[in-house]
């Protein structure tokens, strides 16, 4: 069942959104990106969601904040000791493997389910990427091209397709990516150095839990909806 | 926290896209129709495993496994029942080879240093980046007119050390520091002296007898797996000799502790440490005595008269060993006519005698008594080494006219590698200035002994400037480079090996890529060729191939491989062996011993030359002579689950072993009120380390030991294991980093044991340079 208005419109601006979030994620900030937070509109928005990056984000110079932030992003995801794996098979096993068989590691069991998502939907992880299918910028990134691809059904008034991307999305959120996303982004908070990659971690956090109620059909309890 | 989502939704409207995206994910041709309901991949297809056949490093043994590979993915790593040395065993360590592949915390993209040295702050950079910078400060150093001021230290698989040294040699410098590990240069001198060539192969499988000092093969041989089955092979029954139903071949083992060999012998006698040489020249004396020398083999292959060795080892009675040894003189003839009356036999030899400072000779000694029942290289004797050589591709970068004392001797003139353990001390004494100093897998921080003062000299900018750290773990030592550069792990590798054959038929083991390199890491071949490429064409003209046609040119010379296809069947098979080949024994007979002399050097020039005793002797060491009531000797020793620092991240190994506590023997223990479980303190005369005393009968009263491989303070979660609370599901498994696990975590508050390196003093054997891992003393305290 479909909602009485057709969600089409809204699904450009998610596709944006999540495109932000797997960007921000994938790789250290640029200067576009810097330039992106810095701007009128968006530190509105961080602020009416009484989000802040403290007041330097916006006077320091542009390089150096670059470096700064190249630095808190090695800090949290690339160096050990006591970085974070942005990969779903650190913290979750696959999704019907017993607790007790899980073990932390790279490309794990949640990884090789995440790569089969992928193939299933006509996406395709490269062999020869350096990053892997369960990088947490990758899963947003699957989530960005649905939703790219709700709009465009939208726009082409196919509704039983727009229905059929929510669905896809719907799945791949319960399934994989709300597993691991949420503690995840908590860990984040917890060690972020500076306040930008913990606002990062709560926009993301939010964002999702709030993409999962949207894209559960009306009238039924997450629970009950199968894949 | 809840946000509205329609707020939320206008960052998208914000910025209108401004920053740029990412694309990890490519749209596939068929997209539209699979995302519209067209047909699905199977996750499941019962695909057979592929499997990759490839050769270990997760120790020095180098054995034939296989890598079974799906979709891209390692599944898992198991033995080649082809391959000729490891005949289808593979040992926990290779198993978890696995561990290391898919370790969250191994290395994936170039790291930079951005804060002080050794703060931890990093950020990512591109290769390109890391060429240039590296390019830059060695082209600094080469117009310094000092090529000699850049220093690379690397691991010693073949195809990394000849790589390195052509690198480092292009530039023109000596420093290539790439031979051996800390713990072998003294077995190697001694063997090069004695019979020309390393290291001795002992053919257990055939043998009668097993007379072994200071080794523990069942748990830590340089062959391990290899070895340690054939020595199994040889103690059961089931060999059969025209229809004779032989008895297992007999097992003495001399160590200062009751190890896992010592325990599966049929004798073990403990001995003090250092004395192994006085034991082994006793029972030379008997043998002599007793006219039981194979006096052919003496007289005709080596360069000494029997008489005359009589009337040097006159005074190495059995009752003088023993009042040095403590072993009875009664067990040393007993042991001495065995051996020389049971054929044939072989010694094993290990860091039990070479790691002190008498290791040379005391190597030479128990080589002695091979030679004298004439053992030499006889099927079941003490063999030659039989392996391949490789070739270098021309243009060879000419051998540096620029000396150093970090690659030349110094006061080791007999040293035939460069001193591992004495590279950066060297550099902290002002014996050679540095630029540029690199790492491949090598790890001093943890790995030399006095690592503390290692680690202060890393930190150090003005002894090293410029640092790069090339490494698939956070090392010890990486953590205090400047550049930190991701290489694969031992399974995304290609490199070429020829370890000494067991059944002495030399093959030629290629170790290739199971799977892509993980991340952004580049094998170590590929990063000098690349790198070469940054700098002047007189450097890049030596690297002109790619790493495929390095490894090509390494076996040109082996005309049967190359007639069987080369690389290509090496890639497809593994390993290369002439199957119609006869094992190869007495093969001195048609080539002479690659001595000065064509002969055995029981007699030794090159020693008397350098002021050093041309015979075989047992040589007192100084630090011992000075025990003082209360003072006992520390010896390491390694596990059967790690290798040195390299395997401690491994979670399958680490949860077998993660502690080490001090054996100490009973008497020893009430003596000074210890008792099991006792926190202690181990304090040598460079500083002290706490751990827990695990009270034992096996052990030499005199003697307290502790494990190598735990106490990491960096490489990775599992091999820190400190007790932690966090969010991280590894702390979940490691169940021995957890609050009251057991007794060594309640005691020590930590999870992973202690370092014992640290506390032992750098110190070399005289004629090797060898360090000293088995001279130090110490004493314990209760804590």
């Amino acid at each position: 069942m479909v909602k009485d208005t057709p969600p089409g419109g809204e699904a450009a601006e998610r596709s944006t959104v999540y495109a932000l979030l797997s960007r921000a994620f994938l790789e250290e900030p640029d200067v576009a990106l810097i330039r992106y937070f810095r701007s009128d509109g968006v530190q509105e928005v961080l602020a009416s969601l009484d989000l802040s990056l403290g007041a330097d984000f916006v006077t320091r110079p542009e390089t150096q904040l670059q470096e700064r932030l190249a630095r808190d992003y090695a800090r949290l995801f690339l160096a050990p000791p006591g970085h974070i794996p942005p990969y779903q098979s650190f913290f979750v096993g696959g999704l019907h493997e017993p607790e007790e068989n899980f073990e932390p590691r790279l490309q794990g069991k949640a990884s090789q389910e995440v790569a089969a998502f992928y193939r299933e939907h006509g996406l395709v992880f490269p062999e020869e990427s350096a990053a892997f299918p369960d990088h947490v910028g990758v899963e947003l990134e699957a989530l960005r091209w649905l939703s790219e691809l709700e709009a465009a059904a939208a726009s082409r008034g196919e509704p039983s397709q727009v229905l059929r991307c929510r669905q896809i999305a719907g799945t791949f959120l319960r399934e994989q990516v709300l597993r691991w996303v949420p503690t995840f982004c908590e860990a984040v908070v917890g060690k972020s150095p500076s306040p930008f990659y913990a606002m990062l971690a709560q926009l993301t956090r939010s964002f999702i839990e709030s993409e999962l109620e949207e894209l559960t059909p009306c009238g039924m309890k997450q629970e009950e909806v199968h894949p | 926290m809840k946000f509205s989502r329609r707020t939320f939704l206008k960052l998208g409207a914000a910025g209108a896209a401004s920053f740029g995206v990412s694309r990890m994910l490519e749209t596939a041709p068929d997209a539209m129709e699979l995302i519209m309901g067209g047909d699905e991949v199977s996750r499941t297809t019962g695909k057979h495993l592929k499997p990759v056949p490839s050769t270990c490093l997760n120790c020095y043994a180098r054995c034939g496994n296989f890598g079974f590979v799906a979709y891209g993915a390692l599944l898992k790593i198991g033995p080649n029942p082809d391959h000729p040395n490891s005949r289808g065993r593979l040992c926990a360590k290779g198993q978890a080879g696995l561990n290391l592949v898919y370790d969250p915390d191994r290395l994936l993209y170039p790291l930079k240093r951005v804060g002080h040295r050794g703060e931890g702050q990093w950020k990512r950079i591109s290769w390109e980046e890391a060429y240039t910078e590296i390019a830059a400060r060695l082209q600094g150093v080469l117009e310094s007119g000092h090529p000699e001021e850049f220093a690379f230290q690397s691991d010693r698989d073949i195809t990394t050390q000849d790589i390195t040294r052509r690198f480092v040699h292009a530039l023109g410098s000596p420093n290539a520091l790439v031979h051996h590990p800390v713990g072998g240069p003294n077995k190697q001198v001694a063997q090069q002296l004695t019979w020309g060539v390393d290291y001795d192969i002992p053919d257990v499988a055939n043998t009668e007898y097993m007379l072994i000092f200071g080794s523990n093969p069942y748990e830590a041989h340089y062959m391990r797996t290899s070895f340690v089955q054939r020595i199994t092979e040889a103690r059961s029954l089931r060999r059969v000799s025209a229809n004779l139903l032989r008895t297992k071949a007999k097992m003495v083992t001399f160590d200062v502790r009751l190890t896992q060999t010592s325990g599966r012998s049929d004798e073990w006698h403990p001995i003090i440490p250092g004395t192994d040489a006085v034991v082994a020249l006793a029972m030379c004396h008997v043998i002599l005595e007793k006219g039981l020398e194979d006096r052919a083999f003496l007289d005709a292959w080596t360069n000494y008269s029997p008489d005359k060795l009589k009337e040097h080892l006159a005074e190495y009675t059995p009752e003088a060993a023993e009042k040095i040894s403590g072993v009875p003189a009664e067990e040393i003839r007993r042991i001495a006519q065995e051996f020389a009356t049971t054929k044939p036999a072989t010694t094993i030899s290990t860091g039990g005698v070479t790691k002190h400072a008498n290791g040379v000779q005391s190597e030479r000694c128990v080589a002695l008594l091979n030679i004298i029942t004439g053992n030499i290289d006889v099927k079941g004797g003490y063999c030659l080494p039989k392996a391949y050589n490789f070739r270098e591709p021309e243009p060879v970068p000419p051998v540096p006219a620029r000396k150093s004392k970090l690659s030349g001797f110094g006061n080791y003139p007999l040293a035939m590698t460069e001193l591992h353990h004495m590279v950066l001390p060297m550099v902290k004494r002002g014996h050679q200035r540095i630029q540029v100093y690199m790492t491949y897998q090598h790890n001093p921080a943890y790995s030399h002994p006095e690592g503390w003062l290692i680690e202060q000299i890393l930190k150090d900018e003005d002894l090293i400037p410029f640092y790069v750290a090339i490494d698939s773990a956070m090392t010890e030592s990486a953590y205090l480079a400047d550049l930190v550069l991701p290489a694969p792990t031992f399974v995304e590798r290609m490199e070429l090996e020829s370890p000494a054959a067991f059944e002495m038929v030399p093959f030629v083991s290629l170790r290739q890529p199971m799977i892509p390199a993980r991340g952004e890491s580049v094998p170590i071949t590929a990063m000098l060729i690349e790198l070469a490429r940054h700098l002047s064409d007189d450097v890049a003209k030596y690297f002109d191939f790619t790493a495929d046609e390095y490894l090509r040119h390494q076996i040109s010379g082996i005309a049967p491989l190359v007639q069987a296809g080369g690389l290509d069947y090496l890639k497809e098979h593994g390993v290369f062996y002439d199957k119609e080949a006869e094992p190869q024994y007495e093969v001195f007979k048609s080539t002479g011993f690659n001595t000065p002399s064509g002969k055995i050097e029981i007699y030794s020039t090159k020693l008397e030359e350098q002021g050093f005793h041309p015979l075989p002797i047992y040589d007192p060491i100084s630090a011992h002579k000075t025990l003082r009531p209360g003072e006992l000797h520390l010896v390491t020793h390694q596990w059967m689950v790690h290798t040195h620092d390299r395997t401690a991240n491994c979670m399958w190994l680490s949860e077998i072993i993660h502690e080490n506590p001090v054996y100490i023997n009973s008497a020893t223990a009430a003596s000074l009120n210890v008792r099991s479980r006792d926190r202690v303190k181990v304090i040598s005369k460079v500083g002290e380390i706490e751990t827990v005393a695990q009270v034992v009968e096996g052990i030499h009263p005199q003697v307290v030991a502790i494990g190598d491989s735990c106490g990491h303070w960096q490489y990775g979660r599992v091999a820190q294991a400190n007790r932690f609370k966090s969010q991280d599901p590894n702390s979940k498994l490691l169940w021995w980093g957890q609050e009251k696990h057991g007794w060594f975590a309640e005691a020590t508050g930590t999870g992973n044991g202690v370092h014992p390196k640290p506390i032992i003093p750098i110190m070399s054997d005289p004629i090797g340079g060898g360090q000293c891992w088995m001279d130090t003393k110490v004493r314990i305290k209760k804590v």
